[in-house]
């Protein structure tokens, strides 16, 4: 009766806003960020990104209720720059990282793709599908080193 | 000698803390980064952090299949790793029925639980090719895919009752009763692909003679966030790689109960030769099987001798399609969504960024005509 349409969860009607920004009044160079239509894949994600930066000296997130579908981020930022900056900043940072990861993932299934057997083979033989156990290089994941893995690549 | 040998154990547990969760007996510790700039324990103080986790990232492939894989990402933070994973569970598009109509159903399931069940049979069909049905739309050729499913259930005409054999015809309503009806262009868009049920022998519903199922299945496009039958994961979950850091060296009989503390393959016993004597010695070889089941903290002889820990940035993730999407595309597409909600949300900053400008400015002009006039 009075449950709400079940694509609330993602969708924003036309015409309104995805983001809000309301300036702090009493803090300088702070704001919150309240971001329609978004849960905590984003939001987390984003207050990550934002501590990241050593301008910032407060970030952090929240979904302030379950049925509300939007999340509120809370950013202050020294004098040099402003929080907008800073998340912008932050989204750019993040889209470079998930480039590096999908350049990543596309080389690696490259090579992982040549061992699995092609699907017209397998059902000549009439096999399970199998899992296919790719050999490579073991990674190094002891302890010691700079960062928390032995393997330092390079691009 | 004694002192730098302290120094170095000092680094050592910091380097511990700093890169790894640590299972201890009863809790576990260390458990969020400290990768943060100005963080008390913090490595690299003033360095561009972002610059220098990008660069360690790795991507390695472990097991494959067409429809299951399990991958390492070593190198990210958790909310990235979550991100994707929830992603992947929540916010891949796929095909699911939706819409169902109802002519005759005077089987015992009711046309309600019978909707459900449908709605939950995974329809294999490539959701890039379909567009999202707004609930203001009318279906289309472009946004919804038919199917319909007529059954009868008959007593068998061939068995009487003290002879052995199915008594009844088609009591048993299977997925593959579903019939794809093409319309529009769909048959010849899709003349090189089946569009159908990813299994064919689903059981949707029991009948007995003279019941009946006739009815029209509309699948439209959705993601998981709306309701989980459009989530093309069974699974899709990541945990950190384990790491048994051994303090010394375990010899002897304690060896033998070492290794039966951990999943098989995990430790293993070798013969090695100490001070010219042949001894047993316990070897981590293969850390990613263990359970992390802390046995080898309940023993007394082993306190002290061994420290359970994660590795707080090496991400094992399993990936299990339910059949619809290869696994691998799963996790492409994931990855492609953050980075374009991202690009996303640097718009709608962008235009919030252009309105504040806007008012500002007009703003100063009536300033300055006020101080004009």
């Amino acid at each position: 009766m009075n449950a709400p349409d079940r694509f609330d969860v993602f969708y924003l009607p036309p015409g309104s806003q995805k983001m809000k920004i309301t300036p702090d009044t009493k803090v300088q160079n702070a704001a919150t960020f309240e971001i329609f239509r978004e849960d905590h894949t984003m939001g987390n994600v984003i207050r990550y990104k934002l501590l990241q930066e050593p301008q910032v000296i407060f970030a952090g997130y929240k979904v302030p209720h379950p049925l509300e579908h939007n999340v509120i981020i809370r950013v202050q930022t020294t004098n040099d720059t402003k929080p907008e900056a800073m998340v912008a900043k932050a989204l750019n940072d993040l889209i470079t990282e998930v480039g590096y990861l999908r350049t990543k993932f596309m080389e690696d299934l490259g090579r992982a793709r040549a061992l699995v057997i092609p699907r017209e083979q397998k059902s000549m033989v009439e096999q399970e599908p199998q899992m296919v156990q790719p050999t490579r290089e073991p990674v190094n994941t002891s302890v010691g080193g700079t960062g928390g893995v032995g393997v330092d690549m390079d691009f | 000698m004694k002192k730098s040998k302290r120094a170095s154990t000092a680094r050592d547990h910091l380097e511990v803390l700093q890169t790894r969760v640590v299972v201890e007996r009863d809790n576990v510790s260390s458990i969020s980064s400290s990768d943060f700039p100005f963080h008390t324990s913090n490595r690299y103080p003033n360095h561009d952090l972002a610059e220098k986790s990008r660069n360690k990232i790795i991507v390695a492939i472990e097991k494959k299949s067409q429809y299951d894989m399990e991958f390492d990402i070593i190198g990210i933070d958790a909310s990235i790793a979550n991100a994707l994973r929830r992603i992947m569970i929540a916010e891949v598009p796929t095909m699911a029925i939706e819409k169902v109509f109802i002519y005759d159903n005077t089987s015992i399931v009711q046309d309600e639980v019978l909707a459900h069940r449908l709605g939950l049979i995974p329809i294999k069909a490539d959701p890039d090719e379909f567009d999202f049905k707004q609930s203001t739309e009318h279906p289309t050729d472009q946004n919804t895919i038919v199917f319909k499913l007529k059954q009868e259930c008959k007593r068998n005409p061939k068995t009487s009752v003290d002879e052995k054999g199915p008594l009844y015809i088609n009591h048993n309503v299977y997925s593959i009763a579903l019939i794809w009806e093409p319309k529009g262009d769909q048959a010849e868009r899709f003349k090189d692909v089946t569009i159908g049920p990813v299994h064919d022998d689903i059981l949707i519903a029991q009948m007995r003679p003279g019941q009946k199922i006739e009815l029209e299945a509309h699948c439209e496009k959705g993601c998981g966030k709306e309701h989980a039958k459009w989530s093309p994961v069974a699974t899709a979950s990541y945990r950190l790689m384990p790491e048994i850091i051994l303090k010394e060296e375990i010899t002897g009989d304690l060896a033998d109960k070492f290794a039966s503390c951990f999943a098989s393959g995990v430790v293993e016993v070798e013969n090695k030769m100490v001070d010219g004597e042949l001894k047993k010695v316990a070897k981590v070889v293969n850390s990613r099987l263990d359970t992390v089941s802390r046995e080898v903290l309940r023993h007394k002889e082993f306190e002290g001798k061994v420290q359970l820990t994660r590795i707080r940035d090496h991400f094992i993730f399993r990936v299990e399609s339910t059949g619809i999407l290869d696994s691998e595309k799963i996790v492409f597409d994931s990855l492609q969504i953050l980075s374009s909600k991202c690009t996303m949300l640097l718009k709608a900053l962008d235009i919030k960024l252009k309105e504040k400008e806007e008012t500002e400015t007009s703003q100063n002009n009536e300033n300055a005509m006020e101080l004009d006039a």
